[in-house]
């Protein structure tokens, strides 16, 4: 553990300071002249929108990357920390976002990974390796976790907590933690914060990443806000405003509109019907129906089953039980063709690795789902198909020289647009959007809304799973709230507010926490 | 020692000795020392193969130039020896060091060239294959007679082969696999980015197991100069799939971090035994090539069913 | 059309195909400039039609094996499926069947092969190089038990050897086989649904899938055809050299993957394309031939078209510097 001989009190000269620092990834500009610093003792909050840079100062600050240009003082020393090791050895440990440990080596293995203790052969001293985690376990209160454990044999939670020893088994001077409880507990939270308080007496500096506010609220001594890969404020705790910080993160505050919706239709007919709809540990009984004209949105925390549940009805997920039914007549889901007959129609989660064929025109990608139609035995009709592809830029409005323009040159959100006219043409009724709105801009959600509430008008029915609450409540006539891969509560018209859905993400009456728990958990990272 | 590790070891250990007794149920003559000694030295070839292939394995790779090292370095020592008997020793160090300069071309280019490694070690498969012509244009050369007893003779039941085996494991393996690069080599093929961002650097260490990979495949060439006592370039090639066999039915994974010496060397002397048993048992022996196949096939189906039972296409779909 | 700045860049860039075509054709024509200007025997018509002869065995198993490596795949199988093809062929016209039977059992034989080949890569997937490869060291199995090493004496018929060795109207007739199956292969490639399916597995197998369309049939089919264009150029070979015999297959495991390489088409798939395949068979062909003036013709044979390869995929198939 970092020295305590100078308990008490702590000088304000920064343990780190950065200056100046840029980082350029083919093109985009992650980092640009960014400081930062942070002072022996304290816990120093990292905040910023996706993509604010956060992740890559870490990433510089322990080693992993080198910066650009920029400067990197350890006690007003300058440093170079070429890697990880470096940094390590400089008093700089990390505590990934994604896991660092490989799960078929053991915990004790994991922890000393890369900086085990070695005899004058070069061999692995065992005993020592293991003598110096069981230390190091005690002192951080570790009691329940084996040494000689496999890593992957560990629940979630634990593993983080492997990772947090890993980091601290560098004895650091500045402890970067990096989204470090988002896999853990409320019971596992406290425990780590009472760590990291004991850390923080003996002079520890630590930079702290967190998207959950409660947290911050509680541990930090200051707040640093990031946008645009540039500082743009520091706080003092006590002086903390969450609107203010939230405005910071978002820049100009601009309000997302949304289009008027059309009323819900109450006597349309039933296009799905959802019944009892399991699927091993995915899904847990699932019952709903959607009609004609409807917008149905699925909320809930990250990782409650909403994903698989637009997976499962799109035939992506095997070996399902109970019964769905379009428009009246059963249907046998299993495989994504199967699906696709029955009228369904998915926007993938990730356009990048899911929708699109990065490399291939705008006609290939568009036709794709529709070649069938689009085709005489097996040849295709090229003509029908430019003229299905004009026909998909136009109603999209897709922004491109031409449609042999590859898709890779064009931006995120007509990428997006993209992969929504290919479910355009297959002429599907029952369309599912996989959080369509990750990473596009504001004008262009403004037209998948306007898409969204035209595709309803026309007699289809959407499904809208979404991270973003605002969304779901300016868009949906209803609302699935899911928790623990089952229904927890089902919104309807004026009853969809953000309070409302969060607090039935989290399973407690809207009245009861309305008011501390539903902002206290807000994501502030999926609300830019 | 995690016990755990060494449970995927457990189909080839038990498989190999049902086999053994299986063998000497049908042919009791087998367990005379002469025996012992034939059948463990048709296997040691093929189990120092498997670890040259394991240690490649271990890190996420494939290596399919094991066979023409093995190959190469029987081209070496068989033709050196054999013009220079005086210096056998000399000519051994030389066919280690050969070998083990072969891994390490493998390893810069799959590290440093940052090529998929089963296709350069594909293509290097034919390099290597070339320069063996090139030492050996035909099979022939001569060892020492000294040399060939000395790896292949027996002391009583004990086959020297295999007290060779244990040296290479116990010289090499074993402080390999206990030093921070043997470390390395399983974290990396166990969490590649974990292990880059724990401070490992994963060209090097891919670099220095492709290095050992060759080390192995020279030892094993040089057993097999012993056992067969002349060189033939072309020799190797069934090395190649029947290693990657052998690792497999030994338990480790395509794909890295999982693996002990222990399942891969027992899956060796488990398919060249299977073969004996074979023909002992009155099979054609032009059986031996499709069975050799076959297994290789099923083996890595065998590997590979649980992809039949998850509920996630997209599971299905990554490799 | 809206025409819009952000795309100017994707109009600058001549498309990747295009490319290592080009360099392809170019390559092939120095070569052979190069060749006969050190003996200019190279560019009489005699020589020029044999390499079109010899180039069209490759050439008909690169249709299969540009198909595969299209997708991201590749087919090592085709040594020992060629082999027992025409093994299979001349033994059953050994015993008295008819050509055409014969014929169509040695194509359904090699389509076979094909198949199982996409068992393991599309269902287990296993990484194809490594099931492929065990297909190959299997049908040698299965070769040398159904002739006990010792490959039938026969007469080759007359049809079979005109496809490996005849003239029509002064042209070769395996040169004619070739240009049908190139044919063939482009009209696949950029008209027909299946050859887009190649191209967009080969670039992103999970969107085709979530696309609607069932991978695995798409990869049956390519290795299906690969198989079959393998069990071909074994009937032109038999025909060729009036006979069949054990190591007929033994120079088709590298030499068409180096073709079609050399021809621009990407071996991590999706894009790349037959006409490439087309001049670097030519390529190869060419090299060949001029090695086997030389001495080691075997090794340097081994030497080269491994190092070719290496150089070639510095040069194309360099996985990117991960930034994570």
């Amino acid at each position: 553990m970092a020295d305590s001989s100078e308990s008490g009190a702590f000088n304000d000269a920064p343990a780190l300071e950065a200056s100046g620092i840029a980082k350029h990834f083919a093109g985009t500009i992650a980092l640009d002249d960014a400081d930062f610093s942070c002072r022996r003792g304290e816990v120093h909050v990292l905040l910023g929108a996706n993509g604010a840079g956060k992740s890559t100062l870490v990433k510089i600050l322990c080693g992993v990357q080198p910066p650009d240009a920029g400067t990197i003082r350890l006690a007003g020393e300058p440093v170079k920390l070429e890697n990880p090791i470096r940094a390590a050895e400089l008093g700089v440990a990390a505590v990934f976002q994604e896991l660092s440990l490989a799960p078929h080596l053991t915990v004790a293995e994991n922890i000393m990974l890369a900086h085990e203790p070695t005899g004058p052969l070069g061999q692995i001293r065992g005993r020592e390796l293991r003598r110096r985690v069981t230390e190091l376990f005690e002192q951080i209160g570790i009691d329940h976790i084996k040494p000689n454990t496999l890593t992957g044999r560990l629940t979630l939670a634990d593993q983080q907590l492997v990772e947090i020893a890993k980091a601290l088994s560098h004895d650091p001077k500045t402890l970067i933690v990096d989204e470090g409880t988002s896999a853990l507990g409320q019971e596992e939270v406290r425990r780590l914060f009472d760590l990291l308080g004991r850390l923080r007496e003996r002079g520890t500096a630590i930079i702290f990443i967190s998207h959950r506010m409660a947290e911050v609220r509680e541990i930090a001594d200051r707040l640093t806000v990031f946008r645009n890969g540039t500082n743009v404020g520091t706080v003092d705790a006590a002086d903390m405003d969450e609107s203010h910080l939230v405005e910071l993160m978002l820049g100009e505050r601009i309000e997302q509109s949304f289009p008027e919706r059309a009323p819900r239709p109450t006597d349309n007919d039933i296009l799905l019907d959802v019944d009892h709809l399991s699927a091993g540990e995915l899904l847990h009984d699932i019952s709903f129906q959607l009609r004609r004209g409807e917008v149905l949105g699925i909320a809930g925390l990250e990782g409650q089953g909403q994903g698989d549940l637009l997976l499962a009805l799109f035939g992506m997920v095997r070996r399902l039980s109970g019964d769905v039914r379009v428009a009246g007549k059963p249907v046998n889901l299993g495989s994504p063709w199967k699906a696709i007959r029955a009228g369904f129609a998915l926007i993938p989660e990730d356009r990048k690795t899911q929708g699109l064929l990065q490399p291939q025109s705008l006609r290939e990608n568009i036709a794709l789902a529709s070649l069938k139609n689009l085709s005489r035995g097996g040849l295709i009709d090229r003509a029908r198909e430019r003229r299905t592809a004009d026909e998909g830029m136009k109603r999209m409005e897709i922004k491109a020289a031409s449609m042999e323009t590859p898709v890779a040159a064009l931006s995120g959100g007509n990428q997006q647009k993209v992969v929504i006219a290919k479910w355009l043409e297959t002429g599907g009724d029952i369309f599912l959007f996989y959080d369509p709105t990750r990473g596009v801009d504001v004008g262009t959600k403004r037209a998948f809304y306007e898409l969204i509430g035209e595709l309803a008008r026309a007699g289809k029915a959407v499904m809208l799973y979404s991270t973003e609450l605002s969304e779901l409540v300016g868009v949906c006539h209803r609302v699935l709230v899911m928790n623990d891969r089952r229904i927890a509560e089902t919104l309807e018209d004026t009853d969809i507010t953000e309070n409302a859905i969060l607090a039935a993400s989290l399973g407690v009456r809207e009245r009861a926490g309305a008011d501390a728990e539903p902002a206290a958990t807000r994501n502030i990272g999926a609300a830019s | 020692m995690i016990i755990e590790r060494y449970y995927s070891s457990l189909t080839a250990v038990i498989g190999l000795v049902l086999l053994a007794i299986l063998f000497a149920y049908i042919q009791p003559m087998i367990l005379s020392p002469f025996g012992v000694t034939m059948s463990a030295n048709q296997g040691t070839t093929l189990a120092l193969a498997a670890l040259a292939q394991l240690v490649v394995v271990l890190t996420g790779g494939v290596d399919l130039s094991v066979g023409a090292m093995v190959g190469l370095t029987n081209a070496i020592a068989a033709t050196y020896m054999g013009t220079h008997p005086a210096i056998a020793t000399l000519v051994i160090i030389g066919t280690l060091f050969a070998g083990t300069l072969a891994g390490f071309v493998n390893g810069l280019i799959v590290a440093y060239g940052r090529i998929q490694p089963i296709i350069v070690t594909l293509a290097t498969l034919y390099i290597y294959t070339g320069i063996g012509l090139v030492v050996r244009p035909q099979p022939g050369g001569s060892v020492p007679s000294g040399f060939a007893n000395a790896l292949t003779g027996s002391w009583g039941y004990l086959p020297y082969g295999l007290i060779f085996l244990l040296v290479v494991v116990g010289v090499a393996w074993v402080p390999l696999m206990r030093s921070r690069l043997g470390r390395a080599i399983k974290a990396v093929g166990d969490n590649r980015n974990g292990a880059r961002v724990s401070g490992i650097s994963v060209a090097r260490t891919e670099l220095w197991a492709y290095t050992a990979g060759g080390f192995f495949a020279a030892c094993a060439g040089i057993f097999l100069t012993a056992q067969t006592t002349s060189g033939d370039p072309t020799i190797g090639t069934s090395y190649t799939l029947n290693s990657v066999a052998a690792v497999v039915f030994g338990g480790a994974v395509l794909g890295g971090g999982r693996g002990v010496a222990l399942g891969p060397i027992c899956g060796a002397y488990f398919l060249s035994l299977l073969i004996s048993v074979l023909f002992a048992s009155g099979v054609s022996p032009f059986y031996q090539n499709l069975l050799q196949g076959a297994i290789l096939v099923i083996v890595l189906a065998a590997a590979n069913v649980w992809r039949l039972r998850t509920r996630h296409w997209l599971n299905v779909m990554s490799n | 059309m809206n025409n819009v700045s952000e795309s100017k860049r994707a109009v600058a860039l001549p498309s990747w195909l295009l490319q290592g075509v080009t360099i392809s054709y170019i390559l092939l024509v120095v070569l052979f400039a190069l060749a006969a200007a050190i003996n200019p025997h190279y560019a009489s018509w005699d020589n020029i039609r044999n390499l079109l002869q010899i180039g069209a065995f490759i050439g008909v198993i690169a249709v299969g094996q540009t198909l595969v490596i299209i997708t991201g795949q590749i087919d090592l199988s085709v040594p020992w499926n060629l082999t027992f093809s025409a093994i299979l062929m001349a033994t059953l016209i050994s015993h008295g069947t008819s050509t055409p039977v014969a014929i169509a059992a040695a194509l359904a034989s090699g389509t076979l092969v094909g198949m199982f080949n996409s068992i393991g890569t599309a269902i287990f997937r296993i990484h194809s190089l490594v099931w492929t490869l065990g297909t190959n060291a299997l049908m040698q199995g299965a070769t040398l038990v159904y002739t006990h090493a010792q490959p039938p004496k026969v007469d080759v018929p007359p049809f079979i050897r005109a496809l490996g060795a005849g003239n029509l109207w002064g042209i070769p007739v395996p040169l004619m086989v070739w240009i049908v199956a190139a044919i063939f292969a482009l009209v696949i490639l950029h008209q027909t649904r299946f050859g887009r399916y190649l191209y967009a597995i080969g670039n992103n197998e999970s969107a085709l899938f979530l696309s609607g369309v069932d991978s695995r049939k798409v990869y049956l089919g390519a290795y299906a055809i690969s198989g079959f264009c393998a069990a071909l150029a074994g009937i032109m070979l038999t025909g060729y050299s009036s006979q069949t015999y054990l190591g007929m297959g033994s120079d088709y495991l590298l030499v068409p993957v180096a073709a079609v390489i050399i021809g621009g088409t990407n071996i991590m798939g999706g894009s790349g394309g037959y006409l490439g395949s087309i001049s670097g068979a030519m390529i190869v062909v060419l090299l060949q031939s001029v090695l086997s003036t030389v001495q080691i013709q075997e090794a340097g044979k081994n030497i080269i078209f491994g190092s070719i390869i290496i150089v070639l995929l510095l040069l194309y198939g360099r996985e990117k510097l991960s930034t994570h």
